[in-house]
């Protein structure tokens, strides 16, 4: 039990708390050095969960990864850190909303990259129909619109280039049926899952079939994320105005 | 609308014209605040109008063409600064300067991912951070070796640009969701962002406890070094002439 405060002590101590942010700042900043060298390493990242990339990718480029792990640790101990202050900052309404929110930042990343469902390469061309793993919802590209720059566009080395892409879904759950529109850097949500368009053809304007790319994401830990980020903003301003 | 060589154009002729400040600040101080604040606005001209060449798309590199944007704002806005017109017409100058010799261009090639609203307001807020970081650096300088008490205005600006950090970090994680599938991006930027985050709120536990002396100011021209290093030198080039020619664009595609 004496253990237990001791250690209760030392997470709630904000030297103890500062020198783990330093080393947290240290090792980011080494990883993301080691990163600028290696960026193919990491890209896979994006599709797959932490640990499937650690038993993939991960575990064949240690020499290269090896603050990613420690990075981990050094941020389940701030969340543990970041615990106990808040408990111990309960009557500070302000410090302790932005502590919690982070709290809820860091758990919802990890829920996100340990959790999440990820469906990537999934090429539709107009009128195919894919079914989305493990839900029984169909998806069928209706059709499929890629703007280009025009000819005479100011900016040098563009023309004919696309500019944007975008697609009608038809989506087929138990019978029922909706249609989704989704382009670039607007994805559509439907039942706790994102559809992406990762990737599109032609780039160019020129006579060919039309395809889109689908990356389908459920993420888990979105919700706390971002509720997380909003509480801590909060905290961070009345910290600040008070 | 504007000639692809406008915003270079202007922004040169804003480089010119916060030269001017400098020199004068040395004989006619208030001339010098007019021709700072002169200088803004075509700085501010040559800034909307290179946006709005490439709009709805964003130069993600364009940090150090809007830096001295920032500065002579706050220069001519912070009273304390005011009264250090010769530094800091200086500091506007030097940085208009940088991006005159070492930019890589105004429109380096921009990917359709930024297409996105969540993006102009991720890289605004961004350099606007990054500006309010280096204005507290700047005090902290002014409080070192000017031997004036601006603790207080060090903590102030620091404390608002970290906000403002924090600010951003949100609009990147929203603009990096819908367009990268992921609230996070799996690449050095993001994780020396991290690192840069991390180094900061070590400062204001430090300071909410009180345990930060005169000397410890330096911690926060440290803060901003680390920016510098990591996130301006990156958007820079090799030294080369001053570039007015349209067709650079193309070259750095």
């Amino acid at each position: 039990m004496r253990y237990f405060s001791k250690i209760w002590q030392l997470l709630g101590d904000t030297k103890f708390a500062v020198f783990i942010f330093y080393l947290t700042s240290a090792i980011a900043i080494i990883g993301s050095l080691l990163m600028k060298q290696n960026p193919y390493i990491f890209f896979p990242l994006k599709y797959t969960n932490i640990q499937e990339w650690m038993l993939s990718y991960g575990i064949r480029n240690l020499s290269y990864i090896w603050w990613l792990p420690i990075l981990f640790v050094l941020l389940f101990i701030v969340a543990v850190s970041v615990f106990v202050c808040s408990m111990n900052l309960f009557k500070e309404k302000f410090l302790f909303l932005a502590h919690i929110g982070f709290l809820l930042t860091l758990v919802g990343l990890f829920i996100s990259h340990t959790l999440s469902f990820i469906s990537t390469g999934n090429i539709l061309t107009k009128g195919a129909q894919i079914k989305i793993p493990y839900s029984g919802i169909l998806l069928r590209l209706e059709d499929i619109k890629i703007s280009y720059f025009s000819k005479k566009t100011i900016l040098l080395g563009k023309a004919k280039d696309a500019s944007d892409c975008s697609a009608v879904l038809l989506i087929e759950d138990q019978k029922k049926i909706c249609k989704k529109k989704v382009s670039l850097n607007n994805p559509c949500f439907y039942k706790g899952f994102t559809l992406f368009i990762e990737d599109f053809y032609p780039k160019q304007k020129f006579s060919a079939p039309c395809w889109i790319n689908l990356t389908i994401r459920k993420d888990y830990g979105l919700p706390l994320i971002f509720t997380g980020s909003l509480l801590f903003l909060a905290g961070l301003l009345g910290v600040l105005l008070r | 609308m504007f000639g692809l060589s406008f915003p270079l154009k202007t922004y040169f002729l804003a480089t010119f014209i916060y030269a001017l400040a400098f020199f004068i600040s040395f004989f006619k101080e208030k001339l010098s605040y007019f021709l700072l604040f002169f200088g803004f606005l075509v700085n501010l001209v040559s800034e909307i109008s290179g946006r709005s060449i490439i709009w709805p798309y964003c130069n993600m590199f364009s940090e150090p063409y809007f830096l001295p944007l920032f500065f002579s704002a706050a220069f001519l806005s912070i009273p304390s600064l005011r009264k250090e017109i010769k530094i800091s017409t200086f500091l506007v100058f030097i940085s208009s300067l940088i991006p005159v010799f070492f930019s890589e261009g105004y429109y380096p090639p921009f990917t359709l991912m930024s297409k996105s609203i969540f993006a102009h307001l991720f890289h605004l807020s961004l350099f606007i951070g990054h500006g309010f970081m280096f204005v507290s650096a700047y005090f902290a300088l002014l409080c070192f070796f000017k031997n004036k008490d601006y603790k207080a205005s060090v903590y102030r600006y620091s404390a608002i640009g970290f906000f403002i950090l924090c600010i951003t970090g949100a609009f990147g994680m929203i603009w990096s969701y819908v367009g990268r599938c992921d609230v996070i991006s799996w690449n050095h930027y993001y994780f020396h962002s991290i690192g840069t985050w991390f180094y900061y709120i070590s400062l204001f536990h430090l300071y909410s406890q009180e345990r930060l002396d005169k000397k410890a100011l330096f911690l926060f021209v440290g803060g901003s070094i680390l920016i510098f290093v990591l996130d301006y030198i990156p958007q820079i080039g090799g030294i080369h002439k001053p570039i007015l020619n349209e067709r650079l664009y193309e070259v750095f595609q």
